[in-house]
């Protein structure tokens, strides 16, 4: 879609134009999936992390300033929708004890091309997935924006809405906790 | 000599910092500590995203749609939520501040009032 014409689209979503609105769905879906997924780790609540940003983002559009950019305004939405979503199973594995089902990361997708590198793969996957799992809701979003995401300290303080030496600290914890999480691991190879 | 200390090699990975470059090139112990960092970061990125197809948004949509909330009326764009509260306590200071003067203001004795209006006449 060339800028003009994702100008125009824009322009009629926020006029209330369904089809306008499900244009910018199809043309960011993808991508928010990729985010929400990176964020939480989960394909199911990466799902209703995309249905949730989506939902929100149609309610809220008559706030977007019409000159941003609307991947920018969604990638936003995800990070809070995300984090709602890390807050909400935090507290059930509070409520439940560390290990429910629930919790496992999912693991079993995983193609290597060998046995042993499969076996190999697969066990830094699942330590990297449970230590992922062991960071508060704000360590993981920090993280995961300044690791997968690229995102700068500053974006992450605005994103996550705190100061930037509180999203430092989160990144310093959460990289503290994944060294120790995976110091194991690494003395085996 | 002054070691990097675990805080200043994460942002020197991350490219936040880059002030301790010289100090790694010539300082084999926080080279070697910032190896194994860079390794354990490394492994992190083991994590793959599941792929969608090129229709995932048309199903996205598709679960959406239905569920899609009444959108908010133009003028609350300009109102948020913390805004609203700011109104309502200054909606209340003013009702209670009108009271009080009310309730304060000296009002003028019956006698004066009466004499004011028999001067004006």
């Amino acid at each position: 879609m060339e800028a003009g014409e994702a100008a125009a689209v824009l322009a009629r979503a926020r006029q209330g134009d369904g089809d306008a609105f499900r244009a910018l769905v199809e043309l960011h879906a993808r991508a928010a999936f990729g985010l929400a997924y990176r964020l939480t780790g989960n394909e199911r609540d990466a799902e209703d992390v995309v249905q949730e940003s989506f939902i929100r983002a149609y309610r809220r559009i008559g706030r977007f300033e019409a000159r941003s950019n609307f991947g920018t305004w969604l990638h936003r939405i995800v990070v809070n929708c995300a984090m709602d979503a890390l807050r909400a199973r935090h507290a059930r594995r509070e409520e439940r004890g560390a290990d429910s089902m629930e919790e496992l990361p999912d693991v079993l997708s995983s193609r290597g091309p060998s046995p042993e590198q499969l076996a190999h793969s697969a066990e830094i996957r699942r330590r990297v997935e449970t230590s992922m799992a062991s960071l508060t809701p704000q360590e993981r979003v920090a993280f995961s924006l300044r690791h997968y995401e690229g995102r700068s300290i500053d974006d992450i303080g605005r994103a996550l809405g705190v100061q930037k030496s509180a999203a430092k600290h989160a990144v310093f914890r959460a990289v503290r906790k994944l060294r120790t999480a995976l110091a194991p691991l690494r003395r085996e190879t | 000599m002054t070691h990097c200390s675990d805080e200043a090699l994460i942002l020197h990975h991350y490219g936040e910092d880059t002030t301790h470059e010289r100090h790694l090139a010539s300082c084999a112990e926080c080279d070697a500590r910032y190896r194994d960092l860079a390794s354990v970061l490394q492994a992190v990125n083991v994590v793959q995203t599941p792929a969608r197809g090129e229709h995932y948004g048309i199903e996205v949509w598709q679960r959406i749609r239905h569920q899609l909330p009444e959108r908010e009326p133009w003028w609350r764009a300009f109102i948020d939520e913390w805004q609203w509260a700011a109104v309502a306590a200054a909606a209340v200071v003013l009702v209670a501040a009108g009271f009080a003067v009310g309730r304060l203001w000296p009002a003028l004795p019956a006698e004066s009032i009466a004499v004011r209006s028999e001067a004006a006449v």
